[in-house]
């Protein structure tokens, strides 16, 4: 018996770019064999587009839709192959396959529902298409979702830190501390002040419903850009640095113990930004130090700043404090 | 940066905090440019009055190594240095040496006088 499949390690690089691009080529036959099989009974032009109740209200040659299904299937292949391809986001490689493979799954069958639909009906404007035919599309991107979610291998653990029980900052007993700073993207800056600028200059152009909407965009996109992070006897805060009011609270009771480490946004969180994730969710604007709290949930939350392990220290000694009142 | 107060310390806790700043300036962990925690979150972490934390920033301020701006709070000027918060720390310890002596604040300011008169 074979104790491991080969699948619970993550996939070589070769066997990870196959498996990026096999459902896409999957799809690309299936589209095909259902046009070959039918062919001989379908309209030309095709019913392509169906109202809420089912009725076609949008139409295409048989040549263009086939045409433009499996192009834009060979081209999204082409995409996921290249990405699969490359070195950096091999972390993320689990969600981009997962991606691939719930893409292709519901581009396919709503192509052959259309071409099945229009086979049967033998006229295209008396072709039928009801809404519900999206559940199997739904359903059908789900899976195949979960299929190259599992093929890409166990998602990257970060390796927990070194440190015996957490770091501690020495505080005689009635001393009281408190450690604040900022962090920030001074490209999400950038990107907020373009945004503001953009969206007065649209303002001006197309009216001021769009520019302000645009306007605010960048607003929040400035607001985040710089955050100021505090850790004191309450616990952990975010707040906008040029607001002294916190968008994110973590009180102390909710905090088993604060590490230190090396945080890769990309790998743990998808991106950068405020995100949330299946055990851990955060503030991360850049890669590098950063604090980790293990909360009482399970999950973790994480912020990146610099001077992280002096927060860390100070959260683990004021939990110490804590403790004898709540009794853990 | 680490702001730690001690309440039972004889030293005034806006001094303390002053000092924390100082210090954080002298070794580098925070540099001309950064923000400061405004007044009342600062006072709200530390669980002092808000007068107090703003005492300790006027007198950074009084030093050259912060600029305090209505709305913009408290930030580590460009002329503020390691070396300039140095000498701030250098000056509180003439002060508290001089204090133990049982000096007034007229003869500590008589000592450095002295030193300053032209040779």
């Amino acid at each position: 018996m074979n104790p491991a499949t080969p699948f619970t390690r993550p996939p070589a690089d070769t066997l990870r770019v196959a498996i990026a691009a096999f459902p896409f080529l999957v799809a690309v036959a299936v589209v095909v064999g259902v046009h070959h099989q039918t062919a001989d009974r379908l309209p030309d032009p095709l019913a392509t587009h169906f109202g809420a109740d089912g009725t076609a209200d949008g139409f295409t040659s048989v040549h263009g839709f086939v045409l433009g299904i499996v192009l834009a299937l060979l081209a999204l292949g082409i995409g996921g192959a290249v990405l699969a391809h490359l070195k950096r986001l091999v972390p993320a490689a689990p969600w981009l396959l997962a991606t691939g493979w719930s893409l292709a799954a519901v581009l396919a069958v709503p192509a052959c529902a259309t071409l099945l639909a229009n086979a049967g009906a033998g006229r295209a404007e008396a072709a039928r298409l009801p809404l519900w035919q999206l559940l199997p599309a739904l359903a059908a991107g789900l899976l195949a979702g979960a299929v190259g979610l599992w093929l890409g291998g166990p998602r990257r653990r970060p390796e927990p830190s070194g440190a015996q029980g957490g770091p501690r900052l020495p505080l005689a007993a009635g001393e009281r501390a408190g450690w604040s700073r900022t962090t920030g993207s001074p490209l999400l800056a950038a990107l907020g002040l373009f945004t503001c600028c953009a969206g007065v200059l649209l303002g001006f152009v197309s009216g001021p419903f769009a520019g302000v909407a645009l306007g605010l965009t960048g607003v929040v996109a400035g607001a985040l850009a710089s955050v100021r992070v505090t850790v004191d006897r309450r616990g952990l805060a975010l707040a906008p640095a040029l607001l002294p009011y916190a968008f994110r609270r973590i009180p102390l009771d909710r905090v088993t113990e604060a590490t230190c480490r090396n945080v890769e946004p990309f790998a743990e969180f998808g991106g950068w930004g405020y995100r949330v994730r299946a055990h851990r969710s955060g503030l991360v604007l850049r890669s590098g130090e950063g604090i980790v709290l293990q909360l009482r949930s399970g999950r973790e939350f994480v912020v990146t700043v610099d001077d992280a392990a002096t927060a860390a220290a100070l959260l683990n000694t004021l939990l110490d404090r804590a403790r004898p009142h709540r009794g853990d | 940066m680490l702001f730690r107060v001690d309440p039972r310390s004889a030293v005034p806790l806006g001094d303390q905090i002053a000092a924390a700043v100082r210090g954080a300036i002298a070794d580098g962990s925070v540099r001309a440019g950064e923000r400061l925690p405004a007044g009342r979150e600062l006072a709200a972490s530390l669980g002092v009055n808000v007068h107090t934390v703003l005492r300790g920033y006027q007198r950074l301020k009084e030093e050259g190594l912060i600029e305090l701006r209505r709305g913009r709070g408290a930030v580590v000027t460009g002329a503020a240095s390691p070396a300039r918060a140095r000498l701030g720390e250098a000056a509180e310890h003439l002060i508290a040496q001089a204090r133990q002596l049982g000096l007034t604040d007229d003869e500590i300011v008589g000592v450095v006088r002295q030193g300053l008169a032209p040779r």
